[in-house]
């Protein structure tokens, strides 16, 4: 799980409103719809971690494994309405380790692509300034060459 | 008859060519006919006329260019003239100036070494010497010539009873080789090269001593050394110092007492003499110089009159100014000679030249001022140096030695005291814009100026003295680039530049174009290469109509060389680099000179200008994308987190699409 980030003087709080906002929400849907709150809980657990540990502006991380645990969760929680909503239906969710083990699957492969995009696009840009650092020495060393310009200690930079 | 030649052993180059059609045969040596010079039997190679000669020009007397000019095509009987001059290698010797002239028609009047001979009868003297040599004096006094080198061993007949022949005069600065028997005393106490050209009268005067000499059948004042026979003359004159008690036919007595007279003025001119008879009834009441009763003791030793005073002074200025200013003089003019008029104006002169330093210019002004007071006769007196001013150009070319005191006279205002002091005798105003223009010369910064560039001004034949010319005679412009060409074959030479101070010198004073800027340039070049450019922007023209020069241009080529890095544009340098070889090795000076002043030098300099820019700014924007790796991470993480919120949401609404349609 990605770090809170070090170059961030501090991590986004939230607000006591939003707080209170949050908890009332959750203990809103405990009270009205616990069976579903219970397969959200296990299904998203990852994503519950990460919004623990992920101190970063915005909670990206988390944000993303959120995302993967509602893209996996929907399917079991349109079960559970289906089968009635009630506390038998989603213990038979929960034992099917193939939906757990799909629903954390989807969440760590959303946590590994969450660590390998700013990698990827880091390098992409990187490469795309080589390239131009590249082209720029080259005209470089061609009024070098045309003028005879180059000094001592006079390596670009 | 000419002399039978001598024949020397053949040696050296066979023959060569002067004035395009003179060959000279160093094989065969003329014994007297140069009167004192080397002298060679030469032929015209264009009519195939024989019986000429060709006369060696000595080092450091160059002949007398307005005389060559001016005789070039003259026909004038009884004197040798030129017929070309120009310079000529002797076999295993340097090359030197000759000129060419008939060769003369007999031995000379006076034979060399000889004390005595028979004296010569007053028809001989007459018919044979005196008509003869008056009439061609009388054709040069009106070409504005002088002759001066009338002396026995210089004057020719072929057989007893034939008029004389004047030897040729041209090869020398005037009277160089006169011996201060046959000269005005005037003349004869300068440094021979100091002598000037004079005028007609000081020919009538050698004319006069020489029909003396004939008429005694000896030498007078044999056994007297130059400043004796001088002092000789200035206490008893000329003729009664010359003449003694001899007894003479009286009219050779009255001709030569008139010939010479002290005062050229009092000579008969040669038209006059070339009837005897007429110019021994023209009489010139000549009152001998007042003699005091006690003599003046000076450093020159006891002095009788004005004019032997006037000559001690000039010999020794600073004691004539200490016996001025003690009042010993004055004592001695007044008591002594009783000429009160002379003491009151050297009293004056005193007045005027009072000691302001310790260099002696006081001293040697009043020396000066004192000599044309006391005789208005006398030539310049600088510092124990007399000389007339029409002189000062050969007195350079004889050596540096006198260098510094006539740059000193030239720099002061001696020539103006010295033309005022005796005004009535010549006007003061061409003498004094000439001293000017040699001013002007001499303060010439840098190369064009200084005595050498006088020294070649005065002196138009005078062979350049630079050293990288290896004692090729160089007088003309035109001879420079080939001597200059044959020296750039020699190794050694090339390692410096090919214009030296002379030849600097040489170039300002014979070049028709100015040059004082380049050379200004050249004193002034602050590298190597910019002196060797500036060398060839001055040797370039003189290759108009000249055979390629591919050792000078080499020569120049190997200093030249780095001044195109002048050119920072690298495919255009090398391009004239290429072009600057092909003029190298074509030796053609005009087109190296066209390479190194290409046009595009200014529009390269504002490329180069243009390119550091460019260079700046590139490096400015390279700087920027490394300052920039930062804001690319955060770029990278912002991307990263969008696409992976947009492919959560996507995963969301198509989970939501199987939930709404399973």
């Amino acid at each position: 799980m990605r770090a809170a980030a070090p170059q961030r003087s501090s991590p986004v709080r939230p607000t006591s409103s939003r707080i209170w906002l949050q908890g009332l929400l959750c203990g809103t849907l405990i009270a009205v719809a616990a069976p579903a709150a219970l397969l959200l809980a296990v299904l998203g657990l990852p994503a519950l971690l990460a919004w623990l540990f992920d101190r970063a502006p915005g909670r990206p991380m988390a944000r993303n494994l959120a995302l993967a645990a509602a893209a996996a969760s929907l399917p079991a929680l349109a079960a559970l309405w289906h089968a009635g909503h009630n506390w038998a239906a989603c213990l038979d969710l929960l034992a099917d380790p193939s939906r757990l083990a799909l629903a954390w699957a989807l969440q760590a492969g959303f946590w590994l692509l969450g660590e390998l995009a700013p990698l990827a696009a880091r390098l992409a840009l990187d490469a795309a300034a080589a390239a131009q650092a590249t082209r720029l020495r080259a005209r470089r060393a061609e009024y070098e060459r045309e003028w005879g310009l180059r000094q001592a200690g006079d390596d670009p930079p | 008859m000419p002399p039978p030649p001598a024949t020397l052993p053949a040696t050296g180059p066979p023959e060569t060519l002067i004035g395009g059609c003179y060959a000279v045969d160093f094989q065969q040596l003329l014994g007297e006919a140069g009167g004192g010079l080397p002298s060679f039997a030469a032929a015209d190679r264009r009519s195939g006329r024989g019986g000429l000669m060709a006369v060696q020009v000595p080092p450091l007397a160059p002949p007398r260019a307005q005389a060559l000019a001016l005789l070039a095509q003259a026909q004038i009987e009884s004197v040798l003239l030129p017929l070309a001059h120009g310079p000529a290698t002797p076999p295993g010797g340097a090359p030197a100036w000759f000129v060419v002239s008939q060769a003369p028609p007999g031995t000379p009047v006076w034979p060399a070494g000889a004390l005595t001979q028979r004296p010569w009868s007053e028809e001989e003297l007459l018919d044979c010497l005196l008509r003869p040599a008056a009439a061609a004096l009388a054709r040069l006094q009106a070409r504005h010539l002088t002759h001066r080198a009338i002396r026995p061993d210089n004057v020719f007949r072929a057989r007893p009873g034939d008029p004389v022949t004047l030897g040729l005069a041209w090869a020398t600065p005037p009277a160089l080789l006169q011996p201060a028997l046959f000269e005005p005393p005037y003349s004869a106490m300068c440094p021979p090269a100091g002598r000037g050209a004079g005028s007609i009268a000081d020919d009538v005067y050698a004319l006069g001593a020489l029909l003396l000499t004939l008429a005694l059948g000896r030498l007078p004042l044999a056994g007297l050394d130059d400043n004796a026979i001088i002092r000789a003359k200035l206490e008893r004159g000329s003729f009664a110092a010359l003449a003694g008690e001899a007894r003479l036919p009286p009219a050779i007595a009255d001709l030569a007492r008139g010939m010479l007279a002290e005062d050229p003025e009092h000579r008969p001119p040669p038209a006059l003499l070339a009837d005897p008879i007429a110019a021994r009834a023209r009489r010139v009441a000549a009152r001998p110089p007042p003699r005091a009763q006690q003599p003046l003791a000076t450093s020159a030793g006891p002095v009788w009159n004005a004019r032997m005073l006037a000559h001690a002074i000039a010999g020794d200025p600073a004691h004539g100014a200490h016996l001025l200013r003690s009042g010993a003089a004055d004592r001695w003019l007044r008591r002594g000679l009783g000429v009160p008029g002379l003491a009151v104006r050297l009293d004056d002169a005193a007045r005027q030249h009072e000691p302001d330093s310790e260099d002696g210019r006081a001293d040697a002004l009043l020396a000066l001022h004192a000599t044309a007071v006391l005789d208005p006769l006398a030539p310049l007196a600088w510092r124990g140096l007399a000389l007339w001013p029409d002189g000062i150009g050969a007195l350079l070319a004889a050596g540096p030695d006198r260098d510094a005191a006539l740059a000193e006279l030239l720099d002061s205002e001696a020539l103006a005291v010295w033309a005022a002091a005796r005004a009535d005798r010549l006007d003061p105003a061409p003498l004094a814009a000439e001293a000017h223009q040699q001013r002007a010369l001499l303060q010439l910064r840098g190369w064009a100026g200084g005595t050498p560039r006088l020294r070649y001004a005065l002196n138009p034949l005078l062979p350049c003295a630079s050293k990288l010319l290896a004692g090729r005679c160089v007088a003309r412009l035109a001879a420079l680039l080939p001597a200059l060409e044959a020296a750039g074959a020699q190794p050694d030479t090339t390692r410096l530049l090919p214009i030296d101070r002379d030849i600097a010198a040489f170039l300002a004073a014979r070049s028709e174009d100015r040059v004082e800027a380049p050379l200004a340039a050249l004193a002034t070049a602050r590298s190597p290469e910019a002196a060797a450019l500036a060398q060839l922007r001055l040797l370039a023209p003189l290759q108009q109509h000249q055979p390629p020069l591919p050792h000078l241009a080499a020569w120049l080529g190997a200093h030249v060389a780095p001044s195109l890095s002048r050119w920072q544009h690298r495919r255009h340098r090398a391009a004239l680099a290429a072009s600057l070889t092909t003029a190298i090795e074509a030796g053609d000076l005009p087109r190296m000179l066209a390479v190194l002043d290409d046009p595009t030098l200014d529009s390269d300099t504002q490329g180069v200008r243009a390119a550091v820019i460019a260079v700046q700014a590139l490096d400015q924007a390279l700087a920027a994308l490394q300052a920039a790796a930062p804001l690319r991470a955060q770029a990278a993480r912002r991307i990263g987190q969008d696409t992976m919120l947009g492919l959560g949401l996507s995963a969301v609404a198509v989970a939501a699409m199987a939930a709404l349609l399973g």
